[in-house]
This record gives structure tokens, C-alpha cells and sequence, in this order.
């Protein structure tokens, strides 16, 4: 039995050295994904592939370290040496989509394998026919970039340039990538250097004590957390957009069988692998579920492979959560992020003042790429937009934030006006696009983009134009995603959430993301909350008086007897149409 | 020029300090502190010293203050009403801020506040592009209506924060002088003047941060300035500011943000003072109250400092002492969770209702009552309610609710509590350390706070480090860093062109150094007596993350940026494994620091006219009990030995000595421990 203050210790010993893997990487990489957005995970992994440590900062990267490394390594060990590093991107190999590239390094002791250092970083081009890696029309993955397989691309600390140049001919922007590669491999080594003396410090027999009994304990307090939730299975479904080569809304469908201190989550139900690239693999829907569910049962528990004992995730063969080899899944993150909204709802019976009502619930890959006017020069770009939260028990919905699995930062204007040729026109909330409710839902994000001087590729992989995000509990829907290329002028056009479009010089593009569902009935919002809304523009007066019922003086009073008589008014409507208010 | 005092206001105490350069002689007092008008406790506080070691006013040449108002102001949200004009399209950026959300897995968790609320968020039309070209014109009668209706709406004060204008503040500039024609007396602040860097949000809400606290601070040091001519004191009060240097009430106002850090860079400022006069090389400062704990460091003989910080979420983009706070001091409370896992903090008792045996109707164990029941702390040593009552209450609380869960005994599971705070403690000073590639085995630990000298040893131990250092009067440490530091003054701009360019960086530097002289003046200094120090921020290009270099060399040529350069790289191999020689070098910032030197105090010696040891008692260590001998730190003499186990006792303070240690006073009577 170890002593639970030394465990406690260790555990920070091991925190410890993949913050700071964490912290190389993203202070010298290159890709804005990975420095500014923070797309990116490290991790560690004992001699017998067990996970023990993890950087908490993306949690979708959790499932493709924890797939790849148990599943491939096996293959690998026996020739591994000293200084050696596995690069691959595969989803048939247990990765995710390609631009999310591993590193894995054996950490040597004595010419024996004592541990694994692993990274993953979302590169912003990994090749194939979409600047940015995220085409929306590929039919099988051979269109979607570059697939490393698993390939020993480091010796020795230092990159096969024979490899490495394969790699670097197959991608926009290889200056730029290079300062990527290079990136990981400095975290890996770090990696090795605090892990082989953590491992010295403790020694082989006392640091396997130490290991199972962290991982152990991780096991029990994680099925505590579970065993506090009521027994039974709750169910969820919605629909996405089409995968972009057929137009069809496809089927989400999701239960959640909590029995005991075990959960089970099952996406049987769910629609068949589509044609387009609206696929995603097992290691992905596994991280997007786990990271919301996280939520649910603790939120300073550790990440380690003691954590997952109690989950078994079911995904049937065949359909878009665990597609056929080769199946394209560049949008693949988009089917996650809405596991995340499931979630939420199937859970709702379970612990509502928990819950929360539906977010945003799309990743929103935007990408771009052409000549810049300013030098002749070749880029690429790739962000995502933060959208509305769902309202809470007690509190509003965040307006404007990433959410669930996703937590990448912005890029600031100056930075992308400095790198590329493009204004930032307009950067805002958008006014009534939350979900109305006791508690509204958060404000969705209008981000404008205007590609001055030339013509430029822009490309939308996303989703969420159809489903509107949903509210719980009498709460009501948010506004769903649009997307405008020249908007507010004669010339304005609707483009579809998977597309890519050839602008013309000076072109806007307008990116509105969906506000979040709201929590309760929007009646019972206090009024002057909806007055300081008003105030402040997030909703306008209409909307305070047809989804709220309350009616204004002035800019700065409620009418108490008018808000009365329009609230009674609204509930007399509802009962009349059938008694739900929704 | 005899006198110097310094003051430190905290939570709930403000400690004074006077130095009597004629005698050596230090004086210490303690009132406590008056929230929300901490000027009064201040002032109080001055006049109890003065008038203990009966100083005539006129003597004092020297008056420095560190102040939690700025603190406050920023970690309670407490922010007066301001305006805030923006681009067109842009009024939200400082609402969204980087988009993210503080905590992954906490679906309750909220964004930092948005400061400024939308309704006194206006845009004009007018825009730059990255190079400093126009490219939409400016519309002054727009740029009217907006501030009309800003002034209209009785706000405090209007920020102007307008893209690229840390290259083009043509625009900015326009807007303030439109203000000051609509309402003369109306405030304003312009980002392109208060902070001058790249990244719109970050200048933006640093701009509009400084303006708030701002605001909250310029009474407040009015009231200070008045209250102390009024006692006849005919010294200039000084600020300390979170780089480490104390600076005047007319920059404290101007530049408000810079004090948010006031008092624990008192801190770091008396820890580096003790690595000078202990010659130590590499000391980390180890300052543990009741609910947290800073950890900074001393490098070379130098405060290690970053360009930035963070507090409640918001950044904080100005110059500072590179300090880290972790959640566990000695009020942290200690708890078992659904795992079975012992857990201390992040929640404090705090000073009220404070540890079980405060007696102050506190029922949850903290560390405190876990150095009670190891006997490390006296139970006589809280001057309120009824101590042995107390100290049972406190065993018992402890057993039922830590150690009988455990499954261990009352001692064993008070010392896991003690590993466990100590962890935090370590990972903390592994981040300061490790994370910039140094190995906290070749430092030494300087402890104070309340809290501090009880666990300095074993975190100094779990660190494999050397020796710590058990400095005088820890409990006022602060304070006493109040009266050494020195004046420093820093200015940043970025860097106008981004490859290294000598020509443009000593234009640059020049109009800085400019800038700094001016300041000083102000404060009555001659250039003659400032010492100016030149850095660069560099990155290689594509990069995000820059470091700040130190100009190798004192003027600008091509040589000196040029060794600079080459500078750059050996600090990225240190800190990340590797450098591309090779790679293109980014320039993203220049900064310029102005110091004039404090003079340091004369060492006093120590008389001991009382007996060093007091009792002894009954102390828990690894393995069992043993009986301890407790000594005053007041009879201890220089050059004394004592081995441990062993405790020190003095007002406000307890220090440990595990057995296996021992303990050297110096001739400036500071403590060092040798593990």
C-alpha cells in the first residue's frame, strides 16, 4: 500500500513533466493551431502502453494517443532504440484525421523500454486537394492528405531527412512545417529527460508500485463519481447536415447505460458511413463523449488509463462512427463535438441541475488559402469560431466560447492581418441568437473576413445549419449556424456548411456560428435580466416581448403591469396549443 | 538622510518597517488593516512608529508602500464605468476575449468579466492595416456622436483602443482630442500611449484594466500624499510596482495596473536582498500566508521577471516579478475525496474563522491545526479563546474526519497532510525552476510568512536542495523589502521592424531612453544617476512565444544585436531542447529599464540578551515523537549552532528544524539551515 500524501506527490511528479512537454511545444511551434490555438495534447505512457499522464488542454487528442499507442506500439517495440520517433496520422491505424499528427518516442533506461513520450499537434496543412486539410467533398481518404502510417522518422534526436523531406515535399508551406516536426520532437525530449529521472529517482520496482496504485486509485474515485448517478439508460439523438457530397440530414443516436459504478455508452442506432467525409473513428467519438462526460463525474480527476476502466463505448461496424478502412474523415470532429450536446440531453433526466442546454455544438473548420498580393507568396489557414454556451440551472450560457472537447483560442486580428491578406471586418456577438429561457442560452459569433487584392479558396467543413441547438426544460432553441459570402449586399450568397468556395478579389465571408439552447422557462426569467439584455443589445425588444413577455417603459425600466398581462397572454397561448411551451 | 520606512498593506495586517541608518537599528509594528479605506490603516500605522521610536518627522528620507487597492480592484471585479471606442465590427473583442472557456470540464465554469458592458462599447469608422497604411478614412463627425453619447451616459472614463495603432496612432490620437473638446474634464486613456504592443485584445483590455484601477488608486494615493504632509514628513511616497521597483504616485496613478502586484514583490525584492548578503547565487523566495503561497526566484544575484501575468483570467501584459501562486497555506483545509484521496485546499478558513485551533469557531482540519497535532506549532501561541479546550478540539476534528478515514494514525495522517501541502509547493517551485531548464537542487530556499519557516525544510528536502534560509522577523519579510528597493522604471514598444534592424532599434531605443529620463526627472533624478538597460523580445519567425534577451552589449550596433541574436538561440536550446541557427529571428519587442540604486542597510548586529532556549517539548517527526528544544529567535547569537530536531519560536513566526539539520546564525542574522 503506498502512502497516500507520497502518491499525491508522484502524481504531481508525472503532471509535472507533461505540462511541461505541454508548454515546449506550444511556445515553439509554428502552426497557429498549435501555438495560439492550443490544439494540441501531450502524453506519457508506461512500458506496458498503459496511459499515465496527460496534458489537459485538448481534450479531443485524448483518444488518438490512447488508441494508437496500445494498438501499434506492440509492432514497433522490438526495433525500437534509443532516440528513435514514430510519426503517424493513420485512422486505420487508430488515429483521427490527418492533420492531427503523433510523435511517439521510447524512453530508454539501461537499453530497455522504461515508458513512451507522445505528442499530438493539429497541423494547419498535412497536403491533398483543400488548403488546410479539410475538403469537403473527399470520398475516401487518399483526397484528404498525406497518411503516415507509422514510420521511424527520428534517430537518434534527429529527423531522417530522407523522411522528413517526403513528408515536407507533401504539404503547403514546408518552411513553416518544418518549425512544427521540429516542435514535437523538442517536446518528446523533454519528455524523456524529466521521466528518465523521475524513473532513477523512484526506481523500476518502486515506480510500478507507485503506477498501479495511482492508476487504482484514478479507478476508484472514478467509479464513485459514477455510482453517484442514478441507475438506468438515457437516450439521445439529432441530426446533422448533410456529409457534403449528399444533401440528407444523417442520424446521431446515442444511450447511455449507467448500472452500478460502470457506464456504457452506445452509439448503435447511429447512420450508416457516409460517402462524403462525415465519418469519424472510434478514438475520436471516444474523446468527445468522455470529455462532457468527464464533467459529469468530477472535474480534477486525472487522466490516466485507471480513469477509462469503468466506460465501454459501443460502435457498431459500418456506420459513420466507426467507418470502413480508408472512409474520408476530414469533418469527422463535427459528429463528436454533437456526442458532446447528447450527452447533455440524454443526461438531463438524469441530473438536471447539472445539465445544461444544447451549445453551439459544431467545430466550425474554416480554412483558406491563396497568393498573397503583398509578396507573391503561397498561404494557408486554418480556425474555428467559438458560439454560444447552453444555459445552466443557475446561470446563463457563456456567450462567444468553444465548447465541450473543444477550448482552441482565437486568433488575434493583428496576428492574422500581419501573416495574411485579410481584414477582419466584423468580430461580434450576435443579438438574439441565444436560446431563450429562465437562464438564456449564450450569444453565437458573427466573424467577417474580406480577402483583399486576390482571389482566394475558402473552405467550410461544419456543420449544424439544420439542427438548431436545443433548450431543456421549457428552455427554448437557439439560432442555427449561417453562412454568407458577401452579406448585407445585393450580391449575397448562402453557402453551405461543407463547401469550398473560389471568391473574387475583395470577397467578404461572413461565419455566424449558433447561440446555445436555454434552461427553463423563459417566462420565469427575471425581468430586469432581460432589461439589461436589451440594454446591452444582446436582445432586442421584440424578442424580450414575444420570447420573454416582458414589455419596456423606457431603455431603462420594465413595465411591471404590461409584463404581467404579456406573460399570462403567452402562457394562455401555449396551454392553447397543446400545453408544452415549446 | 536617515530614516527609512516602509509599509506593506495586507488583508488583514499592515506591517511597518523603519530603518534607522544613524543607529542600524530595524523597528518593526503591525496594525491592522482598515478595508475599504486602507489609507487610514496606513497612515496609523506611520504614525504608531514614528512615535514608538520617537523619529522626528523631518528625518525621514525615504517612504515606500506596497498596496493591495490595485489587487483588489482587479480580483474582486471591482471596476468603475467606463466607455470603450473600437473599430467598427470590433466593439466584442474585448467581450470574447481568446473564445475559450477557464476550465475543460466544468460546465458550470464562467468567462472572466467583460469589464466594459456592451451599451458603453461604441465603434468609429477609420481603419489601419498591418503595415500602418489607411485603408478606410477616418470619420471625425461619427467619432463625435459617439463620444457625445459616451458623455451623455455619465461614464468615468472612455478607453481608445483602435487596431495597429501601436505602429499608427494617428486615429486614437484624433478620438482624445475630440473628448477633450467635448468635455474637458472628462478622463481618457489611449491604448497606443499605455501599452504599445501587438494583439488587439490584450492591448485593449490592459488598457482598459489600467484605466480601472486607475481610477480606484488616484484618491487613494491623494489621500496618502495629504495625509502624510500633514504629519510633516517631506518625502515623496513611493509605490512598490509588480516588477520589483518602487516608483512615484504621479507614474502609480498614470500606470495603475503596474501595482497589482505591490506586495509580494516586496517579497521577492527582500529575497534577493538575502541571496546579496548571504552570498548566495540561486535562491527561490517561499512565501507562505494563510491561504496561498508565491514562490519567485533569484537567478545569478537577479529577480527573474516576465513581460506578463494573469489574475481572475484576465491577462495582465505588463512587466513582472515572475511570481506563482499555489493554493495551500496554512488555513488550506485538508479533505478526503470520494476516492479516498487526501486533498489539501484549494479552499482556505482563512484568518476568520481561521484553523480549528484559532478557536474562532472554525471546525474544518486545516494545516495549521496538522502542525498543531505534530506539537510543531504552540498551542499558547493564539492569544484568543481557551487553547487546550482548542487544541482537543482540534485532535479530535482531525481524527475523525482525515485519520480515521485514512485508516492511519492522528500523527500519520497530520504528516501526509504536511507531504501533500508540501507537493503543491514542489510542483510549484518545479514549474518556476524545471520549466526553464534549471534544477531546483542548485538553489536554496528562502522561507517566510507566517507559514513559511515551518515547511521550508521539507520541501527544501524534497527538492534535494542544499539549505534554507530562515530570514530575520519572517513574518514582516515583505515589508522590509519595501525599504531596499530600488527606483526602476521600464518602457516597451513594439518592435517597428522585424528583422533585427540596428538603425530602427536605436531610434526606437533613443525615443525610449528619452521617455525614461523625463520620468526620473520627474522625480527628481539627473540622468547622470540612471542606469538604462536595453532587452529585445525575440522569437524565430513563425513562432508565437517570444523571449526576452538582454542586449548584448550597451549601445546598438550591428555587432551588439548581432551577438544578441546568437543570444536568443543559446536561451531557446536552454529552455527547449534545441535552436535553428539557421531560422530567421523575429524582433517583436524592445524594452528599456531605468534603475537608480537604494542604498542597501548597513548590516546590524545581534545582541542576545535573553536566554535562546525556552522549553522544550514533545514533536512529532518520522518515526515518532521526540522531545524538541524550543528556542527564541530573539537569543540567538551570531555564529550559534543548533542541531536539529529543533524549533524557533518569535512573534508571528515558527520555525522547524528536522532532526538531521542544522541551523547557522550569520552575522546578519539570518538563519541558514543546512538538510
Amino acid at each position: 500500500m503506498v502512502d497516500t500524501g507520497e502518491l499525491e506527490i508522484f502524481r504531481h511528479s508525472l503532471k509535472s513533466i507533461v505540462e511541461e512537454m505541454g508548454v515546449t511545444l506550444q511556445r515553439t511551434a509554428y502552426s497557429t493551431n498549435i501555438k495560439i490555438r492550443r490544439d494540441h495534447t501531450c502524453a506519457l505512457f508506461d512500458a506496458d502502453l498503459r496511459h499515465i499522464a496527460q496534458h489537459d488542454i485538448a481534450p479531443q487528442h485524448i483518444g488518438s494517443l490512447v488508441s494508437v499507442i496500445p494498438k501499434n506500439v506492440p509492432d514497433w517495440e522490438d526495433d525500437l532504440e534509443p532516440g528513435d520517433g514514430i510519426l503517424i496520422n493513420d485512422p486505420d491505424k487508430g488515429a483521427v484525421h490527418l492533420p492531427d499528427v503523433m510523435l511517439i518516442s521510447p524512453l530508454f533506461h539501461d537499453d530497455e523500454i522504461v515508458g513512451y513520450a507522445a505528442n499530438s499537434a493539429h497541423h494547419v496543412d498535412i497536403g491533398g486537394g483543400t488548403p488546410g486539410g479539410i475538403p469537403n467533398d473527399s470520398t475516401e481518404l487518399y483526397a484528404e492528405g498525406l497518411i503516415i502510417p507509422g514510420v521511424r522518422a527520428v534517430r537518434d534526436w534527429s529527423y531522417d531527412e530522407q523522411i522528413l523531406s517526403l513528408i515536407l515535399r507533401n504539404v503547403r508551406r514546408p518552411d513553416m512545417r518544418r518549425g512544427d516536426y521540429q516542435a514535437q520532437l523538442g517536446t518528446n525530449r523533454i519528455g524523456e529527460q524529466r521521466f528518465t529521472a523521475l524513473y532513477e529517482s523512484y526506481g523500476a520496482e518502486q515506480l510500478t508500485t507507485y503506477l498501479d496504485e495511482l492508476l487504482d486509485y484514478t479507478e476508484r474515485r472514478v467509479r464513485a463519481a459514477i455510482a453517484d448517478l442514478p441507475d438506468g439508460q438515457y437516450t439521445a439523438e439529432d441530426y446533422m447536415d448533410g456529409d457534403g457530397i449528399v444533401d440528407e440530414p444523417v442520424r446521431l443516436r446515442m444511450a447511455i447505460t449507467v448500472d452500478g459504478d460502470e457506464i456504457t455508452v452506445d452509439f448503435t442506432g447511429t447512420a450508416a458511413e457516409n460517402t462524403g467525409p462525415l465519418n469519424c473513428t472510434p478514438a475520436m467519438i471516444f474523446a468527445g463523449t468522455m470529455s462532457v462526460i468527464m464533467a459529469f463525474i468530477g472535474t480534477d480527476l486525472p487522466k490516466n488509463d485507471g480513469f477509462y476502466r469503468p466506460f465501454e463505448v459501443i460502435t457498431p461496424e459500418g456506420t459513420m462512427v466507426n467507418p470502413s478502412d480508408n472512409a474520408p474523415v476530414a469533418g469527422g470532429w463535427e459528429i463528436p463535438m454533437r456526442a458532446g450536446d447528447l450527452v447533455t440531453k440524454a443526461l438531463a433526466d438524469a441530473v438536471p441541475e447539472e445539465t445544461i442546454g444544447a451549445t453551439k455544438g459544431m467545430v466550425c473548420n474554416v480554412a483558406y488559402g491563396g497568393t498573397d498580393p503583398r509578396n507573391e507568396s503561397e498561404y494557408v489557414y486554418y480556425e474555428t469560431v467559438a458560439g454560444g454556451y447552453g444555459g445552466r440551472a443557475t446561470k446563463d450560457g457563456m456567450d462567444a466560447v468553444q465548447t465541450h472537447f473543444q477550448n482552441t483560442a482565437n486568433s488575434p486580428i493583428e496576428e492574422l492581418e500581419s501573416e495574411l491578406p485579410v481584414y477582419v471586418r466584423r468580430y461580434e456577438l450576435i443579438p438574439d441568437s441565444a436560446g431563450a429561457g429562465r437562464q438564456r442560452g449564450g450569444l453565437g459569433v458573427r466573424r467577417d473576413l474580406e480577402f483583399s487584392d486576390h482571389s482566394a479558396s475558402f473552405s467550410l467543413l461544419t456543420d449544424r445549419t439544420r439542427s438548431a441547438p436545443w433548450g431543456v426544460f421549457g428552455g427554448k432553441s437557439a439560432r442555427p449556424s449561417r453562412f454568407r459570402r458577401n452579406p448585407d449586399t445585393d450580391a449575397e450568397v448562402e453557402l453551405e456548411s461543407k463547401s469550398t468556395t473560389q471568391l473574387d478579389p475583395d470577397d467578404v465571408v461572413s461565419i455566424q456560428t449558433p447561440g446555445g439552447g436555454g434552461y427553463g422557462d423563459p417566462l420565469e426569467r427575471d425581468p430586469d435580466a432581460v432589461l439589461e439584455d436589451v440594454r446591452n443589445e444582446k436582445v432586442s425588444p421584440e424578442a424580450a416581448r414575444e420570447a420573454y413577455g416582458v414589455e419596456l417603459t423606457d431603455e431603462t425600466n420594465v413595465d411591471g403591469d404590461a409584463t404581467a398581462a404579456r406573460r399570462s397572454e403567452l402562457r394562455d397561448t401555449a396551454a392553447a396549443d397543446g400545453g408544452e411551451l415549446e | 538622510m536617515t530614516v527609512r520606512i516602509g509599509v506593506d498593506t495586507g488583508g488583514t495586517f499592515t506591517d511597518v518597517v523603519l530603518y534607522d541608518a544613524a543607529t542600524g537599528e530595524i523597528h518593526i509594528t503591525k496594525t491592522p488593516s482598515t478595508p475599504p479605506n486602507f489609507d487610514e490603516g496606513v497612515l496609523t500605522g506611520i504614525d504608531k512608529i514614528i512615535e514608538k521610536t520617537d523619529t522626528e518627522p523631518s528625518t525621514v528620507s525615504f517612504l515606500s508602500h506596497g498596496t493591495t487597492v490595485g489587487t483588489n480592484a482587479v480580483l474582486e471585479g471591482d471596476i468603475p464605468d467606463l466607455g470603450l471606442i473600437t473599430n467598427e465590427g470590433l466593439r466584442d473583442v474585448l467581450e470574447i476575449g481568446d473564445q475559450t472557456r477557464p476550465e475543460l470540464y466544468n460546465l458550470q465554469v464562467d468567462k472572466p468579466p467583460a469589464l466594459v458592458p456592451r451599451r458603453l462599447r461604441r465603434e468609429v469608422p477609420g481603419r489601419f492595416d498591418s503595415a500602418g497604411e489607411i485603408i478606410d478614412p477616418f470619420d471625425e463627425t461619427q467619432a463625435r456622436t459617439v463620444v457625445e453619447s459616451l458623455a451623455e451616459a455619465d461614464v468615468d472614463s472612455i478607453v481608445v483602443s483602435l487596431l495597429f495603432s501601436y505602429l499608427e496612432d494617428d486615429h486614437e490620437r484624433r478620438v482624445g482630442e475630440i473628448i477633450e473638446r467635448v468635455d474637458p474634464e472628462l478622463d481618457y486613456a489611449l491604448s497606443s500611449a499605455v501599452y504599445p504592443e501587438r494583439r488587439e485584445y490584450d492591448r485593449t483590455v490592459t488598457t482598459v484594466l489600467n484605466e480601472a484601477v486607475k481610477i480606484r488608486i488616484q484618491d487613494y494615493l491623494d489621500r496618502l500624499d495629504t495625509g502624510i504632509a500633514d504629519r510633516g514628513l517631506d518625502v515623496p511616497l513611493t509605490v512598490m510596482h509588480s516588477g520589483g521597483g518602487i516608483f512615484g504616485t504621479t507614474q502609480a496613478t498614470e500606470f495603475a495596473i503596474r501595482t497589482v502586484l505591490s506586495g509580494p514583490a516586496a517579497g521577492a525584492v527582500a529575497t534577493r536582498d538575502v541571496c546579496q548578503t548571504e552570498a548566495l547565487e540561486n535562491v527561490i523566495g517561499l512565501d507562505m500566508g494563510g491561504t496561498s503561497t508565491d514562490v519567485s526566484v533569484v537567478e545569478d544575484g537577479d529577480i527573474v521577471r516576465s513581460t506578463a501575468g494573469e489574475i481572475n483570467d484576465l491577462p495582465i501584459n505588463t512587466p513582472m516579478i515572475d511570481i506563482h501562486t499555489v493554493g495551500a497555506g496554512g488555513g488550506s483545509i485538508v479533505w478526503i475525496d470520494e476516492g479516498g484521496g487526501l486533498r489539501v485546499g484549494p479552499q482556505s478558513a482563512g484568518a476568520d474563522p481561521g484553523p480549528i485551533c484559532y478557536d474562532r469557531g472554525g471546525t474544518e482540519p486545516t494545516v495549521t491545526d496538522a502542525n498543531l497535532v505534530l506539537g510543531r506549532i504552540d498551542p499558547d501561541a493564539f492569544l484568543e479563546g481557551n487553547m487546550s479546550t482548542a487544541a482537543q478540539r482540534a485532535r479530535d476534528r482531525f481524527r475523525t474526519e482525515i485519520a480515521d478515514p485514512l485508516g492511519e494514525s492522528l500523527e500519520e495522517a497530520a504528516m501526509s497532510v504536511l507531504k501533500v501541502a508540501n507537493a503543491k509547493m514542489s510542483r510549484q517551485i518545479r514549474k518556476v525552476t524545471v520549466e526553464r531548464g534549471q534544477d531546483p537542487a542548485s538553489f536554496s530556499l528562502v522561507a517566510f510568512g507566517g507559514a513559511g519557516p515551518l515547511q521550508a525544510a521539507a520541501v527544501g528536502r524534497q527538492m534535494e536542495m542544499d539549505s534554507i534560509v530562515l530570514p530575520q522577523s519572517p513574518g514582516v519579510f515583505s515589508a522590509r523589502g519595501l525599504l531596499l528597493a530600488d527606483i526602476r522604471l521600464d518602457e516597451s514598444q513594439a518592435s517597428h521592424s522585424t528583422r533585427p534592424d540596428a538603425e530602427i532599434a536605436r531610434s526606437q531605443f533613443e525615443s525610449m531612453e528619452a521617455t525614461l529620463v523625463e520620468r526620473f526627472d520627474e522625480q527628481g533624478f539627473d540622468r547622470r544617476e540612471v542606469d538604462v538597460e536595453y532587452a529585445i523580445d525575440a522569437r524565430y519567425e513563425g513562432q508565437s512565444y517570444e523571449r526576452t534577451v538582454a542586449l548584448a552589449g550597451e549601445t546598438v550596433t550591428e555587432e551588439t544585436l548581432g551577438a544578441t541574436v546568437e543570444r536568443f538561440h543559446d536561451v531557446h536550446e536552454q529552455l527547449y531542447g534545441y535552436s535553428m541557427p539557421n531560422e530567421p529571428v523575429e524582433l517583436v519587442a524592445l524594452r528599456s529599464t531605468g534603475t537608480v540604486e537604494t542604498a542597501p542597510l548597513e548590516a546590524q548586529s545581534v545582541d542576545a540578551d535573553v536566554d535562546a532556549v525556552r522549553t522544550e517539548r514533545k514533536v512529532y517527526f518520522e518515526g515518532g515523537f521526540r522531545t524538541t528544544p524550543i528556542y527564541r529567535r530573539s537569543g540567538l547569537s551570531v555564529g550559534q549552532q543548533l542541531e536539529g530536531p529543533a524549533i524557533i519560536e518569535e512573534p508571528g513566526c515558527t520555525s522547524l528544524l528536522p532532526p538531521g539539520t542544522t541551523a547557522n546564525v550569520t552575522e546578519d542574522g539570518n538563519v541558514i539551515v543546512t538538510l
